[in-house]
């Protein structure tokens, strides 16, 4: 069988020999990513591809010099297997959601809070996480302007819309699509569907109930506002059609496999290399066709792919002697990590604990490796995550799950969370601060339903 | 100046809706309520107390033909007892406030800052603006706002108009109002 894009290849042996510090650049720029937007935000706002890059060449460097030919071949092969699809991917969405717009008012009461949200869940795992969130974040703030009590809306919006409901496709959230990337069928995220659905409807009724409560306490003014004010109206709906492409696309390229060509000396399978030719072309097509003032209702603009193709780059350079290791199982450096979980509970809440404080989508990564290393060190990366879900698929279930539902936990779990928190900010809403977020929703919230979840799942 | 009095009763939160909707919408309108406003943190004990819904201590204010209206339902409430009246000499309160955006930013400035109603005074005022053109429309890893603006004040004088005033403020995200400072005389009770 020959060697799959995703394997370590003439590296794989050297999980063994890494020692366990050379995972302390992806430490750091993951820690960069987590604390300077909450410590120094100008500075990181103007800085942070410096600080990527300073990351990037911390390991890059050494490594070069180490491994020479066996590392340049390393790091090409996650630039073009891994990083340059996901960037792909992750544009396309976001340029083709950011040319649909809602427009229109809804009331901004209890019912119609929640159903914006349950609708945003179910987007989520179609437009991903971010897309769904940029769309309907805006009418949302709208139908609740003047209303007192709004924070809260956003915070579960953020839960909801921002994370949870990314569980179902690859397409979701970003650690689905790597997940993909590294051998995770397409539809093998429909099998969350239980978890997901628990967790969104507990979350959900909850909300309903919190607001409810608040709703009963603003002005008679609010309160007697009529039910409907403006229907709602979608502008670029065009972009449906770019969006199916990209949903094809994608199913595409995990069910044909026309065979692989020679690509810088990687060799990249045909259909990964027509899917990301596809997508391109689907966000131009969106780019194109779509009327420049639905983008700017929506404030889309190129910063959030320049920040994710600037940061991404740090992150797959820098976390490739991580994955080696965790894939060398007992015989790497980081055998504690895997001697430490077990379970798949403890997979859940070990990933899940992570991704509430750093990335969500390298943690992911992380964690799938370590289940690797612990059950197939040694195998192959595809055939070891076929054999992962074929014979302990509560594994992967869990590492999903806690990757995706507990990027939630925090402002830094998951992407759209800081950007959900700073257009409502501009809209007039004042959100909680970091641990305001955590003390006063998430551990109120998100801990019990977590743990109920743990309960009934794993 | 527009009077107003202060009346303090030894009542439930309930006690006082009850007694707010006796009285007539227009009239009912005129009365600011001491939960909306930012007064000084009452015992902990008076704030369990209040958390639990147990007769405690409500404070509320109207012009003073409303508080003779709202003097007399008290005295047919055998629920509800008068502590005290004050006629408010004075009011006072400081503010800190911010936005991000020039939407909020006027909004803000327009109601606390720049349109005071008559008898109101801004004093030791301070604004400061930064933009960052850098940072305009959404981020998702290194989020800015391309407009910030904060500003700190006093606002001072007629009593019922900073009474409105702090009660918008404290009703309006990105408003900080501190403790209303009040000054008056008893006159009941």
């Amino acid at each position: 069988m020959p060697a799959a894009p995703s394997d370590l290849g003439d590296i794989g042996s050297l999980g063994s020999r890494l020692p366990a510090w050379s995972a302390l650049p992806f430490l750091g720029i993951l820690l960069s990513i987590a604390l300077f937007p909450l410590l120094a935000p100008k500075v990181w706002h103007h800085h942070y591809p410096k600080v990527a890059l300073v990351w990037g060449l911390l390991l890059a460097g050494p490594f070069l010099w180490v491994f020479r030919g066996a590392a340049a071949h390393e790091l090409l092969r996650m630039a073009i297997a891994e990083y340059l699809p996901f960037v792909v991917l992750l544009s396309a969405l976001f340029t083709i959601g950011g040319g649909i717009h809602l427009e229109g008012r809804l009331p901004g009461r209890p019912g119609a809070n929640a159903a914006l949200l349950a609708l945003g869940t179910l987007l989520a795992s179609l437009l991903g996480t971010t897309g769904a969130a940029m769309i309907l974040i805006r009418p949302l703030l709208a139908a609740n302007a003047g209303r007192r009590y709004r924070a809260h809306t956003v915070v579960f919006f953020t839960f909801l819309v921002g994370n949870i409901g990314g569980a179902l496709t690859p397409l979701g959230d970003p650690p689905l699509f790597l997940g993909f990337l590294s051998g995770v069928p397409f539809f093998w995220t429909l099998a969350l569907a239980p978890e997901m659905l628990c967790v969104a409807g507990l979350v959900l009724v909850l909300y309903f109930g919190l607001d409810s409560l608040l709703f009963r306490r603003e002005a008679a003014a609010v309160r007697q506002r009529p039910a409907r004010p403006e229907p709602l109206r979608v502008q670029g709906a065009h972009n449906l059609l770019f969006l199916l492409g990209v949903l094809s696309a994608v199913i595409l390229s995990g069910l044909w496999h026309p065979g692989e060509i020679d690509v810088l000396g990687i060799q990249e399978p045909i259909e990964n290399l027509a899917r990301d030719g596809v997508l391109v072309l689907l966000l131009l097509g969106s780019w194109f066709t779509t009327a420049p003032r639905i983008r700017e209702a929506n404030g889309y603009s190129w910063a959030p792919i320049r920040e994710v193709a600037i940061l991404f780059a740090a992150i797959f350079a820098t976390i490739l002697p991580v994955l080696a290791i965790l894939k060398a199982g007992e015989r790497g450096a980081l055998a504690p990590v895997l001697s430490a979980v077990h379970t798949p509970g403890q997979f859940f809440w070990a990933t899940g604990v992570l991704s509430s404080l750093l990335d969500n989508a390298p943690t992911y990564l992380a964690f799938l490796s370590t289940a690797l290393g612990r059950f197939f060190p040694g195998v192959p990366e595809r055939t070891a995550v076929l054999r992962l879900i074929a014979e302990h698929p509560d594994f992967l279930r869990a590492i999903a799950t806690g990757a995706v539902f507990m990027g939630a936990n925090t402002y830094l779990g998951n992407a759209p969370n800081f950007m959900v928190k700073s257009i409502a900010e501009e809209a007039g809403v004042e959100m909680p601060s970091f641990l305001g977020y955590v003390g006063r929703y998430s551990l109120p919230v998100l801990l019990p339903v977590f743990l109920l979840a743990t309960w009934i799942f794993f | 100046m527009s009077p107003i009095h202060e009346i303090l009763l030894e009542a439930s939160e309930g006690d006082l809706d009850r007694l707010l909707a006796g009285l007539a919408p227009e009239t009912a309108g005129q009365v600011i309520r001491g939960t909306e406003l930012e007064l000084e943190p009452g015992s902990l004990s008076e704030r369990v107390r209040a958390l639990v819904g147990a007769r405690t201590h409500q404070i509320f204010f109207a012009p003073p033909a409303v508080a003779r209206e709202l003097e007399a339902a008290v005295g047919r409430d055998p629920e509800i007892r008068l502590e005290g009246i004050r006629e408010i000499a004075s009011a006072a309160f400081d503010f800190r406030v911010e936005a991000y955006s020039e939407a909020v930013r006027d909004d803000i400035r327009g109601f606390l800052c720049a349109a005071l109603p008559a008898g109101v005074r801004l004093t030791g005022f301070t604004e400061r603006e930064e933009r960052d053109p850098e940072a305009k429309g959404v981020e998702l890893f290194a989020p800015a706002h391309e407009l910030t603006w904060q500003a700190e004040g006093t606002v001072e004088g007629d009593p019922a108009a900073v009474l409105d005033l702090q009660r918008r403020a404290v009703a309006h995200d990105f408003c900080h109002p501190g403790a209303l400072r009040i000054e008056g005389r008893e006159i009941g009770a």
